[in-house]
């Protein structure tokens, strides 16, 4: 039983070789902190994802080519056709051709390069896939012609033009004005937040061609047998493009499917970067370590004494090893403090730059995962001294000067 | 180069305070000493009597709370801490009740040791030291370490590096407290030696033997303050 | 005074007090030296993808989001006139249009999606030496007058590789968007992962299955001397400039000089390089608490020998350099044993690299990195022990006999 009078003892001990016990508690601090703050933006970085594979992303299929970085297959084309076979899988609700180009945006004699996306306004299914909705002004409609939604980051200044866009001014998409309607919500990276969006009809009328070929479809689907719908999908896909199976020029994929490839790559990032900073904690454990042999050498008087008046072996062994974890303990404590500030402090930086996505999250685990991490690391660190100190032969250890 | 005879250390109203957490201790209170070269001086008291303070002063170790110390007419407790090391390496040697010797060194380096630390050169320093050696008939153990050579040999290495840079002054604090008699006796006999030859010897004890068997004067401290002085008639 | 055999001969007294202190410094050194390695090896793995071009090529592409190979996702493409102008230009040696496209290609009645390179007709040979050293490994190079044949990046010939199942030879026929091509040859490794998986295709060829007509994706441009690359730069994009009707400052095209196109990936590189290098950095920051906490420690244990020292005439000035040097000793050896093992390290990651991105880079010894670590982990030491080194200085003798 470790009892009051041992652990005042220990703390008394600690107390007393101050400057030691600050440089121990300091390296498993530092350790702890850096930890602290990977941990938290790899938690962060997950719960984006978790969050734009949000409820209204569930159930939802996509259909791309195969071909191409992201879809920017150029002759990868999708028919109305293709759409209407597609639409008649069993398992598929609704479906909706998407377009989607590169474009010249050109504001206030500035221009940039982005992707301009054309969608049915009635199945706005592009907008409940991202989980997103409108920041400013409104949704667009059939019918609109020249209007346009823009990503997020058009309003605020220098983010994409010096000068911040408004509701009603005019753009230039490939040198024909458009009309601002609206701007969608931050999604918190800048590559989704520099789209922009126009109606379907709008889109044809613009690239002068009534049966302006899709590049991908996105679909509502039965989510209690994704994986047999989807398969039914790719089938009723390749029939209407004359395909043979394991010959398909396109991807069917569930959104979740396609958030898990993401996941995958997100875990070998921040496991590598994590493993560096364990390092980190590695060399604290041999401070503690070499901390508490000095310990242990310089009180072996102490030890024969308390031997020599009944202290058992795992009497001392339970001081030392206390005290090892009790300076792990006051690592901890202070480490994920710090660490939470610099993390938020890093956190509201990244956010002002548009880099939203990267917000670090704090989930109370991490606290208590980290505390306890850096007191098992001191305990840890101190098992062989503490072993040692119990091996020590009280009559000897009077003698030694 | 003083001559026999003439003052080379001098006390004037020498005192040491030191704090013991709250308490103020005097370990000397005034005390007045003079030492004429080529003298055997003994100082002697009970514990407690300041005598290892009073040691320490004369040998630069401590400095003086209030009062004077004159090394060679020079007051030494205006010098800095290294102009102090450099008196304490060229001028003085220290033998100690315990030996302190330096664990990590050998014989022969210990021995070398204060002629380093003075940045002597290497073929003068391996001269001499073959030569202390061979006078402190240490030759055989000049590679050995202090925990491998018994006592009264390791008191002959600290004498033997107490004169390395032929110091004018060696001070012994109880040279024979850790020997046994025999073995105390032969150290006695080289420190008498070294008095012939022509250094002073300024040595604590609490033997009155040892005192008047070797010493030319004695004084007698006691609650860190001279009591007596005796000179012994030459 | 011997400071350094005495430091050797101190540290060796404390046994496993001074391998742990080491083993700190040891291994944060190590983690940074074979950071520093792999990522430098990195750069040039990377840096080697882009082909051994000479120095003396320029590209250019049209404007546009740069998802993917040149010529994706541009708006206003460049065409073949384009490249004929630009040939025309006196600083200009040779101008010649490429395209890249996507493609599916099917071979043992497997199908996968790929890029093809064209080439024209009568100018193979001029292509071939602009993008790097590309040379038959297998049967042959594609020539003029090559129609309905291809030649491909050497990462298609072995089976077990290619994705096919099947290893490709010259002679074989391949199905490109379903129409039957011969392949004459397999090009030699460049090392490049992008190079490697290129088909090579006649653009009359090419064009027939895609339909681009006159549009190109890039066109690859030969300055008339390495001095005339400056001018060569100038004198196109004021060509196209005008050719495109838009004003300085506007252009819709990007002309580009290997170097440019290396400097953003690379200072990329450089900033992940050096975020990773300070998280490695921290743990050589423990490690050097480690040596404070071990000098003063051993400042302590040796008090006497401390007043010792001092009683025998040891200056202020040569106490405060034994502690010194001895501290900067644990940072020197710690260090040197930690930067063979990160260049070991470094070499295991370069080899992974190597394996993962298809490239031959040779690890390189920088004498440099090594020099200043060596340095470094020295002053890291003996800056750690200026603290417990002044401790030591500063001990009153008489005290520190008392022990």
């Amino acid at each position: 039983m470790i009892s009051k009078e041992s652990v005042n003892y220990s703390l008394r001990n600690l107390k007393n070789r101050k400057f030691r016990s600050f440089l121990t508690i300091f390296s498993i601090f530092a350790g702890i902190v850096t930890i602290f703050i990977f941990i938290s933006f790899g938690a962060g970085l997950y719960k984006y994802v978790d969050e734009v594979a949000g409820s209204s992303s569930a159930d939802k299929v996509l259909v791309m080519s195969k071909g191409g970085f992201g879809g920017l297959d150029t002759s990868f084309e999708l028919t109305e056709d293709n759409l209407k076979d597609f639409a008649g899988t069993p398992g598929i609700y609704v479906s909706t051709g998407v377009y989607f180009r590169s474009v010249e945006i050109g504001f206030n004699d500035q221009t940039i390069y982005s992707f301009l996306i054309g969608f049915d306004p009635q199945k706005p299914l592009i907008m409940e896939m991202s989980n997103i909705g409108i920041s400013k002004g409104r949704m667009l409609s059939s019918g609109d012609g020249r209007d346009i939604l823009l990503g997020y980051n058009y309003q605020i200044k220098d983010r994409i033009f010096s000068k911040p866009i408004d509701l009603n001014n005019n753009i230039e998409i490939n040198g024909e004005e458009f009309r601002v309607i609206g701007f969608l919500e931050e999604v918190g990276n800048p590559q989704d937040d520099s789209q922009v969006y126009i109606a379907d009809d709008a889109m044809k009328e613009f690239y002068g061609d009534e049966n302006l070929p899709y590049n991908w479809i996105i679909a509502s689907a039965d989510t209690s047998n994704m994986d047999q719908v989807v398969k039914n999908a790719e089938k009723s896909l390749r029939k209407s493009r004359g395909l043979e199976e394991g010959k398909e020029d396109f991807f069917v994929q569930s959104f979740t499917e396609l958030m898990e490839g993401y996941s995958t790559a997100l875990n070998v990032i921040v496991a590598f970067i994590i493993l560096i900073a364990l390092i980190s904690i590695l060399v604290s454990s041999i401070n503690t370590a070499n901390t508490m042999i000095t310990s242990v050498l310089e009180r072996v008087k102490e030890i024969g004494i308390i031997k020599s008046i009944g202290g058992k072996n795992s009497e001392v062994f339970k001081i030392f090893l206390f005290e090892s974890s009790f300076l792990g303990f006051v690592a901890g404590v202070f480490g994920v403090v710090v660490g939470w500030a610099v993390s938020a402090l890093g956190g509201e930086i990244l956010n002002q730059l548009g880099y939203g996505f990267l917000s670090p999250y704090f989930p109370l685990e991490l606290f208590i995962g980290c505390i306890l991490f850096a007191v098992l690391t001191g305990a840890v660190s101190g098992v062989i001294p503490a072993i040692n100190a119990t091996k020590i032969n009280p009559v000897e250890a009077l003698r030694y000067e | 180069m003083k001559k026999r005879g003439e003052e080379i250390i001098r006390l004037e109203g020498a005192t040491k305070y030191y704090h013991m957490g709250e308490v103020i201790v005097k370990a000397v209170d005034g005390i007045d000493i003079s030492i004429n070269k080529g003298d055997f001086v003994a100082v002697m008291g009970p514990s407690g009597s300041g005598k290892s303070t009073a040691m320490n002063l004369i040998g630069s170790l401590d400095m003086a709370t209030k009062g004077h110390i004159f090394l060679d007419k020079e007051d030494i407790s205006l010098l800095e801490e290294s102009d102090l090391a450099q008196v304490r390496g060229k001028h003085i040697g220290f033998i100690f009740q315990q030996f302190n010797l330096i664990p990590t060194l050998t014989v022969k380096e210990n021995i070398m040791l204060p002629m380093t630390l003075q940045n002597l050169d290497a073929d003068e320093r391996e001269e001499r030291v073959q030569d202390l050696m061979k006078k402190m008939e240490l030759q055989e153990r000049e590679d050995h370490y202090p925990s491998q050579i018994s006592g009264g040999q390791q008191q002959r290495v600290a004498i033997a590096r107490s004169i390395a840079n032929d110091p004018e002054v060696v001070l012994a604090d109880e040279p024979t407290g850790n020997l046994d008699t025999k073995t105390g006796e032969r150290v006695m006999d080289f420190l008498n030696k070294l008095n012939k030859e022509g250094k002073t010897i300024v040595m604590v004890t609490h033997d009155p033997d040892l005192a008047k068997k070797y010493a030319d004067v004695v004084y007698w401290l006691v609650d860190g303050k001279v009591k007596k002085i005796t000179r012994k008639k030459r | 005074m011997d400071y350094f055999v005495f430091s050797v001969r101190n540290l060796k007294r404390k046994g496993i007090r001074s391998w742990l202190t080491l083993l700190g410094i040891l291994i944060g050194i190590a983690a940074v030296v074979s950071l520093i390695t792999v990522g430098s090896g990195l750069k040039v793995a990377v840096n080697s993808q882009f082909g051994a071009s000479s120095t003396e090529v320029i590209t250019i592409q049209a404007g546009g989001t740069s998802f993917g190979p040149p010529g994706s996702g541009t708006v206003i493409p460049l065409t073949k006139q384009d490249a004929i102008a630009i040939e025309q230009l006196s600083s200009v040696e040779l101008a010649i249009p490429r395209n890249i496209e996507v493609g599916k290609m099917e071979y043992n009645n497997i199908v996968q999606f790929g890029y093809a390179g064209s080439v024209v007709d009568g100018r193979e040979k001029e292509i071939y030496e602009l993008v790097g050293n590309i040379e038959a490994e297998y049967g042959r190079l594609l020539e003029s007058g090559d129609f309905g044949k291809v030649m491909l990046g050497y990462s298609f010939y072995e089976g077990e590789k290619n994705g096919y199942e099947k290893d490709i030879l010259p002679g074989k026929k391949v199905l490109i968007k379903d129409k039957s091509f011969e392949v004459v040859g397999i090009v030699k490794k460049q090392g490049s992962f992008i190079l490697d998986s290129i088909v090579w295709i006649q653009d009359s060829d090419l064009e027939n299955l895609i339909g681009y007509g006159d549009n190109v994706s890039l066109i690859v441009v030969k300055a008339k001397n390495k001095d005339s690359i400056d001018r060569a730069k100038e004198d196109i994009e004021k060509l196209l400039r005008n050719r495109r009707d838009v004003k300085i400052g506007e252009e819709n095209f990007e002309v580009s000089t290997p170097e440019a196109t290396l400097e953003s990936v690379n200072s990329v590189l450089n900033g992940i390089q050096i975020f990773i290098i300070i998280i490695a950095s921290i743990s050589i920051f423990i490690g050097i608490i480690g040596i404070v906490n071990t000098m003063t420690t051993s400042v302590l244990e040796r008090k006497k020998e401390i007043g010792i020292m001092k009683a025998i005439g040891a200056k202020n000035s040569q106490i405060f350099m034994q502690f010194f040097v001895e501290s900067g000793m644990l940072g020197l050896i710690g260090g040197a044993i930690g930067i063979i093992l990160g260049l070991l390290l470094g070499y295991v990651g370069i080899g992974a690299i190597n394996s993962f991105l298809g490239s031959e880079t040779q690890p390189q010894i920088n004498f440099i990195l090594i020099l200043f670590s060596l340095i470094g982990s020295f002053l890291i030491g003996s800056i750690a022990g200026i603290f417990p080194a002044m401790q030591a200085a500063k001990q009153n003798p008489v005290e520190a006999l008392r022990g």
